[in-house]
């Protein structure tokens, strides 16, 4: 069954077309990389899919329902989440902030209750402090809980923006590069939380990532863009050995496959 | 109808003096904006410290018995324009520069204060000099030319004078235009200057000096501002050390009209500007059928201001940039 | 010094009698002299190192309402410059109030206004129309108005609400621009209410022009006039502790860390869910709520109004206080509008005083006329060296073992909700 599908969508800036008519169908609970050489629209093309651009053209439909240029609020609500290539965090509050912040669509708690301190915004707050801290603890940050979250290490930061977006109970999760920084050791734990996401809570993975041992040991599905334009698509040893793949990567960057 | 068109002449005149002072001192906060993201609060204060400047130049010469011709007024022109250029490099050194790292709103906060530490040293300096911080400089030009009355198409157009001063003034604002848009577009360091506004980092990656680049921008743009304020106390003759609050922003309107960074933009955007308050403060009471005076003319100035931010506020002839994620 | 700060925080035998001490000492000398300022001074200090005591919140707040509400009306009655201290001490709690609501603006969601006190003229005149004669040059020969001073009460909430609602009015345009450009737009706001009340007198007389409105009736209840300084002051004092209850509140709730969120990322706060403009709309509301109440207050205070109280100079005042005190610091921001308005109401005209009349200093020269220089110097100097303000603002912190431990008595009690996150 097909969670997210986006039909031949397109995002010009200026004169350059940075996605180019791109349809990609993506199935529930799956885990499928989107990779592609620097600059070939892998980051827009998330963009679009979260509302934060708005497609040219064409169409994406999430559930079925269809959530072409939703504001990304909206989205968020409808059930998707995304980490950002550069990291995004909210640096000046606290890790275990951070992850409230990401249950804001599931909190009740209104103006004259907030204000007042009623006994239901009192337990839903404590509820939500202990979901935020026992998500810390599910992908490994239960001991930065007080700490400011720019004073977390690069990988440390990487996981937190993963708990955060997992704290809106996403349908669907986008990653954008969460390998990029990490070392090794970082990088095996990381697959092995992307893989325990998407068995745990049966959230849909989608992930942009330049480390390509990590997309052939995780991907189920592998989708090339290259200038914009889906270039191949397949399991990941189709696309090891897929001529246009390697080419798009040797032909025009340094990065080897 | 016939009354607004009587006055029109005037009208058009007065619109295209003050325009053109918009327009030079919408120049500095394009410029700063364009190369910072910044909007230079100060550069308001700098265009009224060079009328005071300006003034106190004028003040000394005829202390000293030099007449006052053209020659004095370009000495002056050159000598606040330098003077205020160099404030405008010290003020970037010391509130600016240190927070370039820093998040927006702080350069922002830093911004509205040396404003306000620059109107308070001169109305200090104007006050304990002069008792009152108020001061009325010498005109070099107070001649008039009149301009008769004559009738179209069987409407009244009254007589209207210009001073000519004025003709000064339009003539340095355009002077200065066109000798900044041939800098900016022809020169090493006009180019150096769009590429740091377009990508600091890659700029100085191509071993442009970005501090030096931008501490050039704050000169020019200061220095010609500076400049200004002469030509206003010129035409206006009375200054005090608040003019530049008010100008500032509504300058800071029509850099945003032409886009902002956009060099000739802002200056369109100015003559806008100035015709339309002009214009407004001639005709509120007129159109609005004597409910709102002349007094009103900054509330709508305001309004344009407000407007133009929120339905184009990347002006009227830019398209919006979005943020890149 | 250091050993002294080190044994206050460790010792609250030590703290306590510091406390006692100062405020003893202060109260008795402000009681018997005719006018000491430094006592007045010290005796407020005492709430800055009350704050730092490692005291429960409930003792805090506590000694803290005792010497508010006390010790400060007692000790200020034994001279006759009662009326000056707890007029100093009424508008201080105003502006208190005042920088709280620009906190939220400003310090928690991270939008600069430079216009707010919009807000507080909007309160302000509001009252002063409907309460005064001025309602009835309004409504000609209308019975019910003027109000009067038994309306007053009803009119805190008014005042609130309408400055309310015109900061929804003005946010739901104005709250979609750069972050850069709302400081214009804001400024611009605050210069055309001014302009406005200004020149209101025709067509219509509403607001009487730059004459501005007199005869603002004094509050009432159950026959009894606040007509004191040292009466309002009570009202002052009422009114600020339930703003501070509620920012405390919204601080670390729901709406508090949006607002923060959009403050550090807005981008990454739309993908988590959070709508921009409605909790930008939000903090406008609240925070220019909170001005308006205090403009009623300050309106019934000096039972007159006109445009010259709410310049732009005054808008930037409360962003100095917010800015000197610490951006998104509520103990910050209280300290920081408690220097700016003791030192603009006492202490600058207090020097200059002495200045010009043992000195015989030129008028140019007094300090009280240097406002401007001062408020720049201090925005300058704190962006530059200290943009975090005299008490940073802190985030709010958990025991994880408590944490934890909730969270393992949780789990085995109710399995299936906390494991579905
Ligand atoms: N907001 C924008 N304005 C203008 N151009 C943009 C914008 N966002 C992206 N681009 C351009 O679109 C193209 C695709 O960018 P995108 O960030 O999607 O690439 P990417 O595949 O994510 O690359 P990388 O691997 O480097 O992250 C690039 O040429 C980029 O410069
Ligand atoms: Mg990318």
């Amino acid at each position: 069954m097909s969670m997210l599908t986006a039909t031949s969508i397109t995002k010009h800036f200026g004169g350059l077309t940075a996605v180019k008519d791109v349809s990609i169908n993506f199935e529930k609970g799956s885990i499928t990389a989107v990779i592609g050489p620097n600059g070939a629209g892998k980051t827009t093309f998330f963009n679009m899919i979260t509302g934060i651009y708005s497609p040219d053209g064409g169409e994406i439909h999430l559930d079925q329902k269809p959530i072409t240029g939703l504001k990304p609020n909206f989205i968020a609500e409808k059930g998707i989440a995304r980490t950002f290539q550069n990291i995004r965090l909210f640096k000046e509050m606290s890790v275990l902030e951070n992850v409230m912040v990401g249950m804001h669509t599931h909190l009740k708690a209104g103006f004259l209750g907030t204000l007042f301190s009623t006994p239901k915004v009192r337990s839903e707050e404590e509820q939500a402090r202990y979901d935020a801290y026992s998500l810390l603890e599910y992908v490994g940050l239960a001991d930065w809980v007080n700490h400011q979250a720019k004073n977390l290490p690069y990988g440390a930061q990487r996981k937190l923006e993963i708990a955060r977006a997992l704290a809106t109970h996403p349908k669907v999760l986008l990653l954008d590069e969460p390998a990029a920084g990490m070392n090794p050791k970082e990088t095996t734990e990381l697959t092995d939380l992307i893989l325990q996401i998407r068995d745990d809570k049966q959230i849909t993975v989608i992930l942009i990532e330049h480390d390509m041992k990590l997309v052939m040991r995780i991907s189920e599905q592998i989708y090339v863009l290259d200038h914009g334009q889906l270039i191949a698509q397949g399991l990941p040893e189709e696309i090891r050995n897929n001529p246009n793949v390697i080419e798009a990567y040797l032909g025009k960057s340094a990065i080897s496959v | 109808m016939q009354e607004i068109l009587s006055t029109l002449p005037q009208v058009l005149l007065d619109g295209l003096t003050l325009g053109a002072i918009y327009a030079v001192v919408a120049l500095g906060y394009t410029m700063v904006y364009g190369i910072l993201e910044l909007i230079n609060f100060a550069h308001g204060e700098i265009f009224m410290a060079g009328a005071f400047i300006g003034t106190a130049l004028l003040f000394t010469f005829v202390d000293i018995g030099l007449a006052l011709n053209w020659l004095t007024l370009i000495l002056v022109l050159l000598l606040a324009s330098l003077l205020t250029g160099v404030l405008g490099v010290g003020i970037e050194r010391i509130a600016y520069r240190p927070l370039r790292k820093a998040p927006k709103l702080i350069p922002l906060i830093s911004a509205v204060g040396i404003s306000f530490i620059l109107q308070d040293l001169v109305r200090f300096i104007a006050e304990y000099k002069t008792g009152n911080y108020i001061v009325t400089g010498q005109t070099v030009f107070e001649n008039k030319i009149a301009i008769p009355a004559f009738s179209i198409g069987g409407y009244d157009v009254h007589a209207s004078a210009i001073k000519s001063n004025t003709l000064v003034v339009i003539g340095i604002a355009v002077l200065i235009m066109i000798v900044l848009d041939i800098f900016v577009n022809r020169t090493k360091w006009g180019i150096a200057m769009r590429a740091v506004a377009q990508d600091r980092d890659t700029a100085a990656l191509m071993g442009i000096n970005v501090n030096k680049v931008i501490a050039l921008t704050f000169f020019i743009g200061s220095a010609i501002g500076g400049a200004t304020g002469v030509l206003y106390a010129q035409q206006y003759a009375t200054i005090n050390p608040f003019i530049g609050f008010i100008l500032g922003l509504k300058a800071f309107t029509a850099a945003v009209l032409g886009g902002i960074g956009n060099i000739r933009g802002a200056m369109f955007g100015g003559l806008l500007i100035g015709l339309l308050e002009v214009f407004a403060a001639a005709n509120l009471g007129i159109l609005t059928g004597g409910a709102l005076g002349a007094e009103y003319k900054d509330v709508f100035a305001f309004i344009i201001l407000i407007l133009v931010l929120i339905f184009k506020p990347a002006g009227l002839f830019g398209q919006a940039v979005k943020e890149k994620v | 010094m250091k050993k002294l700060a080190s044994l206050f925080s460790s010792s609250r035998t030590f703290q306590s009698v510091l406390i006692l001490l100062i405020v003893l000492c202060t109260s008795t000398s402000l009681y018997l002299m005719d006018k000491s300022v430094t006592s007045f001074l010290l005796l407020l200090f005492s709430f800055l190192l009350l704050y730092y005591t490692t005291f429960s919140n409930w003792i805090k707040w506590g000694a803290g309402a005792l010497i508010a509400f006390a010790v400060i009306p007692v000790a200020a009655s034994g001279g006759p410059s009662q009326q000056v201290y707890m007029e100093v001490a009424v508008m201080a709690g105003i502006y208190i109030a005042m920088a709280l609501g620009l906190n939220i603006v400003v310090g928690f969601a991270g939008l600069l206004d430079l216009g707010f006190v919009a807000f507080f003229a909007l309160g302000a005149y509001v009252y002063g129309i409907f309460a005064s004669p001025q309602a009835q040059a309004l409504f000609h020969n209308s019975s019910i108005f003027p109000l009067g001073g038994e309306s007053f009460w009803l009119f805190i909430i008014v005042g609130a609400l309408v400055a309310a609602l015109f900061g929804i009015i003005l946010g739901v345009p104005v709250l979609r621009v750069k972050g850069d450009y709302l400081a214009i737009v804001t400024l611009g706001f605050g210069e055309i209410i001014r302009i406005v009340f200004n020149n209101l007198d025709k067509p219509i007389n509403i607001t009487n022009g730059a004459l501005g409105i007199s005869g603002i009736p004094q509050p009432k209840l159950f026959g009894f006039t606040f007509t004191q300084a040292s009466h309002i002051y009570f009202l002052v004092l009422i009114v600020l502790g339930f703003v501070i209850y509620a920012v405390r509140r919204f601080e670390d709730s729901k709406l508090g860390r949006s607002w923060k969120a959009i403050r550090e990322d807005e981008i990454a706060s739309q993908a988590m869910g959070i709508p921009l403009v409605k909790t930008k709309l939000w903090a406008f509301a609240l925070g220019a709520s909170f001005s308006g109440m205090m403009g009623v207050l300050f309106a019934a205070k000096n039972q007159f109004v006109d445009p010259t109280s709410f310049t732009l100079l005054e808008s930037i005042t409360i962003l100095v206080m917010v800015i000197l005190g610490g951006m998104g610091s509520v103990p910050g921001v209280i300290l920081g509008a408690a220097i700016i308005s003791i030192l603009n109401l006492q202490i600058l005209t207090e020097i200059t005083l002495f200045l010009t009349q043992n000195l015989h200093v030129p008028e140019v020269f007094s300090p009280a006329k240097m406002q401007r220089l001062l408020f720049g110097l201090v925005l300058v100097g704190i962006a530059i060296f200290r943009p975090q303000g005299l008490i940073p603002a802190k985030n709010k912190t958990y025991k994880i073992a408590d944490l934890k431990a909730k969270l393992s008595k949780k789990n085995t009690k109710t399995k299936e909700t906390t494991t579905s996150i």
